[in-house]
């Protein structure tokens, strides 16, 4: 299971800090969240994330793979953009 | 003196408080093309009445309230106005840009400014209205905490008081208009010393403005553009200042236990998030301002200002607290004393590990947060070890050691960044004419990790990005703006796609901007004449003044103001060694496996000395000095 925390207006919009999900890579827990939460995807992927406090644009963007117990950051755009 | 430009009432009060009399304080219209107002207008005046010898807490010392042009003409978030003065915190000139309303009631009154010299006898209120200054017995009110002095006054007037602390000269005492303050580096401290508990300013004065029409469609779409900002328009409106510190942590730039890390295992508990979720009642905001950025909580069943940024990083983080219940309970009782809540935080974290380390048995502890309180009352009433910590951190590593970590530059206090996550934040802190604060280091870290993602460890076009920042927010401030209006400036798709390919080709651009940069920093501003729409604060200048105006006279006048407040500084004696910071932050790694986690300050002031014509002992060149006409003519 991977732990996803949210931060900024996200985390305000839809009333939650923390889940647990499985997911491959990052793209697939964003779809994933999108539809749980009924968020517009293209605005999602527009959000900061971080995986094990690295960011994914250091990493491999939204193909960067996700194992078990990783953590995810995901900040609303603008709150560290 | 009246003069022929819009925005301005073209008076200045000067107040001899030792002989209890009033003067008009000459300011041309020659001035106030070259200085505008606010800190700039201030700075001017302090360099013509100060020198080398002058001690801040002396009568010889002057306390300058400016406003701006825009103060008072409804611009958007420009209520402000600013207070100068010799800091005994730094020994050095000061200016605290502040909210609230006095500004405004200030000009109602008939003035754009008061330059205060001398010295009460007594302790006193001044009265300011568009018919007369008297001098008022302040007995009754002395020893009241902020809101009950402002009570005493009731409303329909601006007032701008002093707690405990002021009265009590902590060198870190704030002034405080509404409730915003003047925070830092203790301008309260100089207005308790000259025994002024309070200002209060009313009348019926009317600012006229050269050309209203233009103006109102202005301020309509500048109104609009801040709406329409992430930053202004969500951002500060849903999570104010507060919401940036899960991304410093992120970013490693979260100053924890004074500073010898750049994340917190509890910083959410101390988040602008969970401040949302538990405990905001409402937000709310200066006069005319549509950001509202400030945050309503709840203390001993009243209504009150909630904590700012700083507030939660330095009395959360730095401290290894981790409980928001008591930072909010602290800022009110910090408010209500009067003290800066950024030096405060910042010196009782440096006392914590001078006692771990064995060098001061104080009782202070990282994490132990049940003597708190009551330290901050011994401070303001300067009992027991309040009053030494009542002195600062620089002055307490002079009397205990660990000067390596006192958390200052030039004395005053680091605001919470860790500089170490930052390093362009890093150069600011040091070079900022006012020491360890971050707005007027340039603010840096807004674009290494808190609004863009450029590299924050890298030196490149840090030092060009600094001066340009440095000089376009101090013609905003002068303006009579919040510093916030400059967030425009930043292009809001940037912001909004973090993620996409033309965002890492621009940010990959700003890393080597300085060629570019460089060419605004250097040539002389008649190379600059058009408007820049991003910074409304061009053509709101000349349609409230009447003056020519254009981002190259904008961008040059900032210039003049940062270099004659740098050279109040070189006339109180310092140098390129006081552009520094504590041997923590340059000599010994954030991540031990990390060799960029370090600033490298003596690389970036080298390139920033040089960006600035300044020699390498800091000094500005008669050269620059003359082209910026800094000292008039």
């Amino acid at each position: 299971m991977i732990k996803v925390r949210y931060f900024g207006i996200l985390r305000l919009d839809i009333k939650k800090s923390f889940d647990e999900i499985e997911a491959q890579d990052v793209e697939v827990l964003i779809n994933i969240i999108s539809s749980k939460y009924n968020l517009d995807i293209d605005e999602l992927k527009n959000s900061i994330v971080f995986v094990n406090g690295k960011n994914i644009n250091e990493l491999k963007g939204f193909k960067t793979k996700l194992y078990d117990c990783d953590e995810v950051q995901i900040f609303s755009p603008v709150a560290g953009g | 003196m009246a003069t022929i430009y819009g925005g301005y009432t073209g008076r200045v009060l000067k107040i001899d408080l030792s002989l209890k009399k009033v003067y008009e304080y000459p300011f041309s219209d020659k001035e106030r093309e070259l200085y505008i107002g606010g800190k700039i207008m201030a700075a001017k005046i302090l360099y013509d009445n100060i020198n080398e010898k002058t001690e801040p807490l002396s009568p010889d010392n002057y306390l300058v309230i400016t406003t701006g042009p825009l103060t008072g003409t409804g611009a958007p978030s420009s209520s402000r106005f600013n207070i100068s003065t010799l800091s005994p915190l730094t020994n050095l000139l000061t200016s605290s840009n502040c909210g609230g309303s006095f500004g405004i009631y200030l000009k109602k009154a008939g003035y754009d400014g008061i330059v205060i010299t001398g010295r009460s006898e007594n302790p006193i209120w001044i009265e300011i209205t568009d018919k007369e200054v008297q001098f008022h017995d302040a007995k009754d009110i002395w020893g009241l905490k902020i809101s009950e002095t402002q009570s005493f006054f009731g409303d329909k007037c601006g007032k701008l008081v002093i707690g405990p602390a002021g009265e009590n000269i902590v060198k870190y005492a704030s002034i405080f208009s509404d409730e915003r303050a003047a925070g830092r580096a203790g301008v309260g401290a100089v207005m308790g010393y000259k025994n002024i508990k309070a200002i209060v300013a009313r009348g019926n004065n009317t600012v006229n403005v050269h050309d209203k029409e233009k103006l109102k469609n202005l301020y309509k779409d500048w109104v609009k553009k801040l709406k329409n900002h992430p930053i202004t328009g969500k951002q500060l409106p849903r999570l104010g200042t507060a919401g940036l510190l899960s991304v410093m942590n992120a970013r490693k730039m979260l100053a924890t236990r004074n500073f010898k890390y750049g994340q917190y295992k509890d910083f959410e508990k101390v988040s602008g998030e969970y401040l949302a979720e538990k405990y905001l009642i409402k937000n709310k905001g200066c006069i005319t301002c549509p950001i509202q950025c400030g945050r309503v909580v709840e203390v001993e069943g009243k209504q009150v200002k909630g904590p700012e940024l700083e507030t939660l990083g330095l009395l959360g983080a730095n401290i290894e607290n981790s409980s928001l219940e008591h930072i909010i309970r602290w800022n009110y009782v910090l408010d209500e004393l009067g003290m800066d809540t950024v030096s405060a935080g910042v010196t009782i974290a440096f006392a914590m590990e001078l006692n771990e380390r064995g060098l001061w048995d104080c009782g202070l502890e990282f994490g132990k947060i049940d003597n708190i309180e009551k330290t901050f009352e011994d401070i303001a009433y300067r009992k027991g070890i309040g009053n030494l910590l009542a002195e600062g951190t620089r002055a307490l590593s002079k009397m205990f050691g660990g000067e390596e970590y006192a958390m200052n530059s030039k004395g005053l206090e680091l605001a919470a960044y860790e500089p170490r996550g930052a390093v362009g934040q890093g150069l600011g802190y040091a070079v900022s004419n006012r020491g360890g604060c971050h707005l007027n280091g340039g603010y840096l870290v807004v674009l290494e990790g808190l609004a863009l993602s450029m590299d924050a460890y890298t030196k490149k076009s840090k030092a060009a990005l600094t001066i340009l920042f440095q000089n376009l927010m101090e013609a905003a401030s002068a303006c009579g703006s919040c510093l916030f209006t400059t967030y425009l400036f930043i292009p809001k798709y940037l912001l909004e796609h973090p993620n996409s390919f033309l965002t890492k080709v621009s940010l990959w651009f700003l890393k080597n901007s300085s060629p570019f940069v460089n060419i605004i920093n250097t040539l002389p501003g008649k190379f600059f004449k058009f408007n820049v729409s991003r910074l409304p604060h061009i053509r709101a200048l000349k349609y409230v003044t009447g003056m020519n105006m254009n981002f190259g006279i904008l961008k040059e006048i900032g210039e003049r103001g940062y270099n004659l407040e740098r050279m109040v500084n070189i006339k109180r004696g310092i140098n390129a060694k006081d552009d520094t910071l504590p041997k923590r932050l340059i000599s010994e790694y954030q991540d031990s496996r990390d060799k960029r986690s370090i600033v490298p300050i003596e690389d970036l002031k080298k390139d920033y000395y040089k960006i600035r014509g300044w020699d390498k002992n800091g000094i500005p060149s008669q050269k620059r000095i003359k082209r910026l006409r800094a000292f008039g003519g």
